[in-house]
């Protein structure tokens, strides 16, 4: 795995330019933010999102010009390659996260908004479980149908889960639905609790489009 | 070192079935057209693409149960792919530090230099002749005992191909009992290196000989209708009809030199002898 990560992170390096763009732009709407509400309910998944899925580009860059074939040729097994797609695409969303998360914390500690540290934290909490749920959506579509279908087929699949949820809500009527029970244990649990079932969550799904990938690997001819 | 048995590939208009066999110590080459196969051979070999049938066995093992460890001991020129060409050569011999436990870094670069190549600039902006040296060099930087080089000199001119395959005749006499399994479509450049020869056509081996009987005891008979008429045609693999008469392909070339002496013998270049095997008859 080791070589796949030095040659992704190579790859990334080449784009440290439009990295170092993201972050002062994050820095920026940070600042820009006002006090009305914590700054990393837009700059955290924004930053992590973006860092992250640079691992949709590096598949592309991988597939460029029949790389793969050689690429391939290589010493590691293809769950490997998968595995280190996943890895890298967490590494470096959670490693951009971090970054801009002690920045806001900073931001916020020298303005003495102490208060809003426990919602910038469930912010980064919840981030990152979207962020591990998108990857694992993104991930297989990628592998599987390459950049230009690969987008179709993810926003056919989105729009089918727009549709598929909003018909349920539909029949089950939410509007009359009582949350109060769901609420109540969301309370219990406190911001952090919910942020953590949140994460383990997506970890969950993680793991289900991870072994998804692997036999989408496993099958393809170069 | 390898050996393929009857190994299957179908795809829509074209079908793979090829046996060959690659020993300890030699260099044996794959010579045919465009679209012959020996791509399509790399490939099954390497478990790019899954075979339909056969069996293929590569250092003792069964191709596809090969471990990272096994593959370490493989060296690799594809004529269709290679490392990601956003990438540097100082990117490359990272990674490949990172792939392999016995890659030589120092070597490697060194002889990046050697062959002036650029180590800073992406692989992108290299010229043709530049990116085949580099392709050969990644598969030759890390001791692999085996050699799978598939159209190593495609694009190149006749000194960059020279000094290739001097590459690869240094690489050989590190160690005798390594192996190179090569292939061209320019045959002059297996003719002199290789130990013997394997030739490809629509898919299916047509010819295997060592490439000094080849060129010592192959020959090309060219014979008016009336000499052909009364010629002894036992040794005669193909024969193919002529402006002039018969052109006629022996693997007994002395046979016919001592028997008709006045008959026009030539000696064959592989190419003329692949015309023959592929567009001449049976007798």
């Amino acid at each position: 795995m080791k070589g796949l990560l030095i040659k992704d992170f190579s790859l990334l390096k080449n784009q440290k330019n439009f990295f170092i763009l993201v972050f002062v732009m994050a820095g920026f709407l940070t600042i820009a933010n006002g006090a009305e509400s914590s700054p990393a309910t837009f700059v955290l998944p924004y930053v992590g999102f973006v860092s992250s899925f640079f691992v949709l580009s590096t598949i592309s860059y991988d597939e460029y010009d029949n790389g793969n074939a050689f690429l391939f040729t290589l010493p590691f097994e293809r769950k490997v390659y998968v595995v280190e797609k996943y890895v890298f695409g967490i590494l470096t969303g959670v490693a951009g996260m971090l970054i801009i998360l002690a920045f806001v914390l900073v931001y916020m500690n020298m303005n003495a908004r102490y208060a809003e540290a426990e919602e910038t934290l469930l912010v980064a909490g919840v981030s990152a479980g979207l962020l591990f749920f998108f990857l694992s959506v993104m991930i297989p579509f990628q592998l599987k149908f390459g950049p230009e279908k690969g987008r179709i087929a993810m926003i056919i699949v989105f729009l089918g889960i727009f549709a598929a949820v909003y018909g349920l809500a539909k029949v089950v009527n939410v509007g009359n639905m009582d949350l109060s029970g769901l609420i109540q244990t969301a309370d219990a649990m406190g911001p952090a609790g919910v942020a953590l079932v949140f994460l383990a969550v997506s970890l969950l799904v993680l793991a289900a489009s991870m072994t998804i990938s692997i036999r989408i690997m496993e099958k393809k001819e170069f | 070192m390898l050996k393929l048995e009857n190994v299957r590939k179908n795809y829509d208009r074209f079908t793979l079935d090829c046996s060959l066999e690659v020993q300890p110590g030699c260099i044996t080459g794959l010579v045919g057209q465009n679209g012959a196969g020996k791509s399509t051979t790399f490939k099954a070999v390497l478990g790019l693409i899954r075979a339909d049938g056969g069996r293929i066995t590569l250092m003792g093992k069964d191709a596809s149960a090969l471990s990272p460890a096994d593959r370490e001991k493989i060296g690799v020129v594809l004529s269709d792919s290679g490392v990601s060409e956003y990438l540097s050569i100082k990117d490359v011999s990272a990674m490949l530090q990172g792939f392999y436990h016995s890659f030589d870094r120092r070597y490697f670069l060194d002889q990046c230099r050697k062959y002036q190549l650029p180590v800073d600039k992406r692989i992108k902006e290299f010229s043709t002749g530049m990116k085949a040296r580099l392709k050969l060099l990644i598969a030759i930087s890390h001791g692999a005992d085996f050699l799978l080089l598939d159209e190593p000199t495609a694009g190149l001119d006749v000194l960059a191909r020279d000094s290739l395959l001097d590459i690869l005749r240094e690489y050989m006499e590190q160690d005798e009992s390594r192996a190179i399994l090569i292939s061209s479509h320019i045959s002059t450049d297996l003719e002199g290196i290789c130990d013997d020869l394997y030739m490809i056509h629509q898919g299916r081996i047509i010819l295997h000989e060592e490439t000094d009987v080849l060129l010592g005891s192959y020959g090309l008979l060219k014979l008016d209708a009336q000499e052909y008429e009364s010629i002894d045609k036992q040794y005669f693999l193909r024969v193919k009809k002529e402006p002039y008469g018969y052109s006629a392909l022996t693997d007994q070339k002395q046979f016919y030199m001592e028997n008709y002496p006045k008959a026009v013998i030539e000696n064959s270049g592989i190419d003329e002898m692949m015309t023959m095997m592929i567009r001449g008859e049976r007798v």
